[in-house]
Parts: C-alpha cells; structure tokens; sequence
C-alpha cells in the first residue's frame, strides 16, 4: 500500500500534476475592419503552423486574438513577440483566405418580410445578398459557426421581430452587417431569412 | 453539403480568414438530419463493462480537444482534471486514456471480464455488488460483479478509469464527448465499453487526497481580458451563491460589479462573464468558444478542478490574487 497527501490549498503539488493553462489576449482596435481582421487570421494560421509545443488553443476574432498556452512549455513573452511581429507585416497575399462558394436556396420564411421592411423586391435583396464577399471574421460560438461580413448597407436590417424559437441547420440568417449559415439546429439570434439546401468548397485559386 | 457534419472527413467548410460567396441556386437536394458522429467501437475488441442502467449523465473524455477552438469546437473534457489524472495514476494510465466521466449519479455496469478499476473525485459513492468498495484505490473487479454509482453526500463528479484506458475513436485528436457538437453521446443501455489495451496492473494502490470541509469556495481571480481595478474589486466584495452550474459553466448570483457588452471574441477557460445586470458566469470546458460580454477577470486555473465538484447553493468568495 502506498499512501500520499495532498491538500487543496496551497501544497498543490503533490497533486498529480495537470495542465494549468495560461491566456494571452490581445485587442488590436475598438472597430472591426476587413484589412486588420484579415491579417490577425494570418498570424493565427503562423502560429499553427509553427506548431510550437505549448500553445494549446488560438482563437482569432474581429479585432482581437486569445492565445492558450501551457507556461510550463512556452514563454508568454515569446508568443507575445510572435504576434507583435506578425501583425506589423504587411503580406497581403498571405492575409487573404481561401474562397468557399455556398449555394443556397432562397425561400426561407422571413424573405418577403425583409424585403418588404427594406424597400426591396425580393430578387433584389438575392442580388444583394449573393454580390458581395463575405470575409469570415470569426468562426466560433458552435462548430462550424462563421461571422460573415459585411452585408450590403441597402438590406441591413437589425430585427424583425422576437427570434425564432427554432431554426432549422442549413438556415441562412442576417442580422445587421453579419449574416451567418446555421450549422446545428438551434434558436436563432439571427434573423432566418432562407434556408440553404447545400454547400460546395471551391479549392483555393 | 451541410456547413457542418462530424461524419465527413473535412467535417467543417468555412475557416477564420476565409472568403465566403452565396450562390442562388433553385432547388438543392433536402440537408441530411445531422446524428451524432460515434466514438464507442459497434464491437469492442476487449470487452470489459455492459451498461446495464446509464447514469443522469456518463461522459467518455481524456484530456479534452485541443486547437480547434478557431473552429467553434468545446474543450470538453475532464471539468475536475485532477480527479481524472489520480484515477488514471493509480493504474498507470497515460494521462491521454480515455476513461469515464460520472455526473451525480452513475450508471449501472456489469463487468465482462476480470478487470482492474479505479474511481476517483467527490461526485459519486462507489459499490461492487451492492457493498461499498474503495475509491481512491486500484480494485480488481471479477467478471459477473455489478458495479454501481448512488449519490454521494457532496461533490459531483467521478471519474471511472480502466487499466489500459476505454477503448474510444478519436475525432480532431480527442476522444472526449462534445455533446452539443454531435461528437460522441453519453452511455446509453445495452452500451459495452471496451478496454483500449489490456493490462493488469496490481490492485492495491491507494491515494488519499486531503480534503476539508468548508462552507465557502475560495477562488483566485487572475486579469481577464476587460480587466478593471474597480469591476473587478466590485465582483469580489461579496460571497456570491451558484444558482446554476453545468459542464458549459457555473451561474452565479447579482454580483455588485456591472458588464456590458464587446465585440465577438474568444471565450477564455474560467473568465468570468458579467452581464450589464451583474450576474457573472463562469466558463467551464463546454461554453461556446465566443462571446460578446465583458470578461473582467479569469479564474485561477488550480480553482477550477474544486469549483466544478461544487453543488448548487454553494457560497464562493473571489480572492483577487494579481492586482496589476
């Protein structure tokens, strides 16, 4: 039999140990922008792809970065210069991302009473919708979840009214400048606007 | 194509960074219901453990999935990790080996095979065929024996651990459940658990953590992202009652100090979250990867394995630990 103690407090370690992690966050600007957004998602792949062993999790976001790390492998200050550097080069064709084309259905049940609230036919707000870019600012909150940006001006709309009890996976909702793909069934904070019957990846150009 | 589905092998489209166009299209073919991706194999090589009854809820995990948070993956995982790593200890297991999480009340496992067991943690008391065995100890269980998991009178979490580790797939390198991500499910009747590489350990070890009974939860508050002198004094001036906690996090009461709200970003293991009406919740290993409420402080990570075995009703006094 062998036997050991160990308290809660203070002598900590003769417990076993486990990870203790620490976090970094980083906030580069009060607003979010396409080109400062565009570049803290370049440092964040550098970090990855570094593959520097005690960096645990890295979550970029509009303006800012939250770094994870395991001090016990890594210094704070090493990551802290990493990302310092990285955000002060300007490589613009590393910065952007790979294009991802999503076809989408546009009958979902809020269509009409979007247009309709902006002043638009419905195949104008299509339009709209399908010409522009979206960058994705962030992915996060569930799996596979991506804040999309910016929607055009003309068919922002911040509310229609109470959010959905339900929204179906697949569903395509727009709320102010983002608009968003539902992954997971889930309640919708975002208005439904259409529901999307499928998505293809483009590979990268 | 669904957005997101833990069956395909990219199980994700669309990443941070990337540039994303609508295409109207006029009819699509109907979205598959989504089901959750399975990690117990149909047929475990070792059997070792029947489900007989599932417990209120019974969580495969190992260390929890790592680099993946910039996908909206959960940690998931262990929320007392230092009970999981003694259960492990005891039988030599690598602390990557998959063992059982146990919530409040355990399920019902009849034993197919000669195996070496451990339990570890607060949450549950620990019987073999009806009599109390050792927790906290390397036991050898016989094939044909019940073991069971009845409440336990504080705490809320065990950690069943098998010498060898649960047989379990990995998805993202992890094979921790992730409930609300459709990554694994908690054990359900008729489940066997399988033993990952048989071994048979000495039964016999033992470890006995130190613990002492107290009224209030002391936890050490370290800078959170919306770091503030003031907020963060504020939300430490009083004890404050959990009204609610679960693996996403712990709900506490109206604290003095008051929130508001910021730009999406990444949710930090143990920030404390304040709402504009002051009512702080803390982010355990299940909370969705971002939010947009202020973080004023995160709590010290030693504190989270004690915070996650307290039951709601308990008082918790933040201590600022680093006044910077």
């Amino acid at each position: 039999m062998r036997q050991s103690r160990a308290t809660p407090d203070g002598l900590e370690s003769d417990l076993p140990r486990v990870r203790r992690l620490s976090q970094l966050y980083f906030n580069f600007a009060k607003q979010a922008n396409r080109h400062l957004n565009s570049r803290i998602h370049m440092v964040a792949r550098r970090l990855l792809a570094a593959q520097l062993p005690g960096i645990t999790d890295v979550i970029p976001s509009y303006t800012s970065l939250h770094v994870e790390y395991d001090p016990a492998l890594i210094g704070g200050a090493q990551i802290r210069a990493l990302v310092l550097s990285g955000m002060e080069s300007h490589d613009s064709a590393e910065a952007a991302g790979r294009v991802v084309e999503v076809e989408a259905v546009y009958d979902g049940p809020d269509l009409q009473k979007l247009a309709a609230a902006v002043g638009l036919s419905p195949e104008e707000v299509v339009m709209r919708h399908t010409g522009t870019d979206y960058l994705a600012y962030a992915v996060g909150f569930t799996p596979g979840f991506a804040f999309l940006g910016d929607v055009d001006e003309s068919i922002r709309k911040a509310s229609l009214g109470k959010p959905r009890a339900a929204v179906p996976a697949g569903s395509v909702g727009i709320a102010e400048g983002q608009t968003g793909i539902y992954p997971l069934n889930s309640t919708g904070r975002m208005e439904h606007r259409r529901s999307g019957h499928g998505a293809h990846l483009r590979p990268p150009p | 194509m669904p957005i997101y589905d833990p069956h395909r092998e990219q199980p994700y489209l669309i990443e941070p960074g990337d540039r994303v166009r609508f295409v109207s299209v006029r009819s699509g073919a109907e979205l598959p219901l989504l089901h959750p991706l399975d990690l117990l194999p149909e047929q475990p090589r070792y059997p070792a453990f029947r489900v007989l009854k599932p417990g209120l809820l019974d969580l495969i995990v190992d260390q929890g999935r790592y680099m993946v948070g910039r996908l909206g993956f959960a940690r998931s995982g262990p929320l007392d990790a230092v009970s999981a790593r003694i259960a492990s200890g005891l039988l030599a297991n690598r602390p990557s080996d998959p063992l059982l999480e146990i919530n409040v009340l355990g399920p019902t496992l009849e034993a197919l095979s000669d195996v070496v067991v451990a339990v570890a943690g607060a949450g549950v008391s620990f019987m073999v065929d009806s009599s109390p065995a050792k927790p906290y100890a390397s036991t050898l269980i016989r094939r044909g024996q019940l073991l069971t998991f009845p409440p336990s009178a504080s705490g809320t979490r065990s950690y069943l651990a098998v010498a060898g580790g649960f047989e379990s797939a990995r998805f993202l390198g992890s094979a921790s459940v992730d409930i609300r991500g459709l990554v694994g499910r908690p054990l359900q009747a008729g489940n066997v658990l399988g033993v990952q590489e048989p071994r048979t350990p000495r039964s016999g070890f033992s470890f006995t953590p130190y613990s002492r009974a107290t009224k209030t939860l002391r936890l050490r508050l370290l800078p959170g992202p919306q770091y503030d002198r003031d907020t963060v004094a504020a939300l430490a001036s009083l004890p404050l009652r959990i009204e609610h906690s679960d693996r996403m996090g712990v709900r506490l009461s109206t604290s003095q100090a008051v929130g508001s709200g910021v730009i999406s970003e990444g949710n930090p293991l143990g920030a404390v979250q304040l709402t504009a009406d002051g009512q702080p919740l803390i982010l355990l290993n299940d909370r969705g990867t971002m939010g947009g409420y202020t973080k004023p402080a995160i709590v010290d990570p030693r504190d989270l394995p004690r915070l996650a075995q307290a039951r709601d009703g308990t008082w918790v006094t933040f201590v600022v630990a680093v006044d910077r």
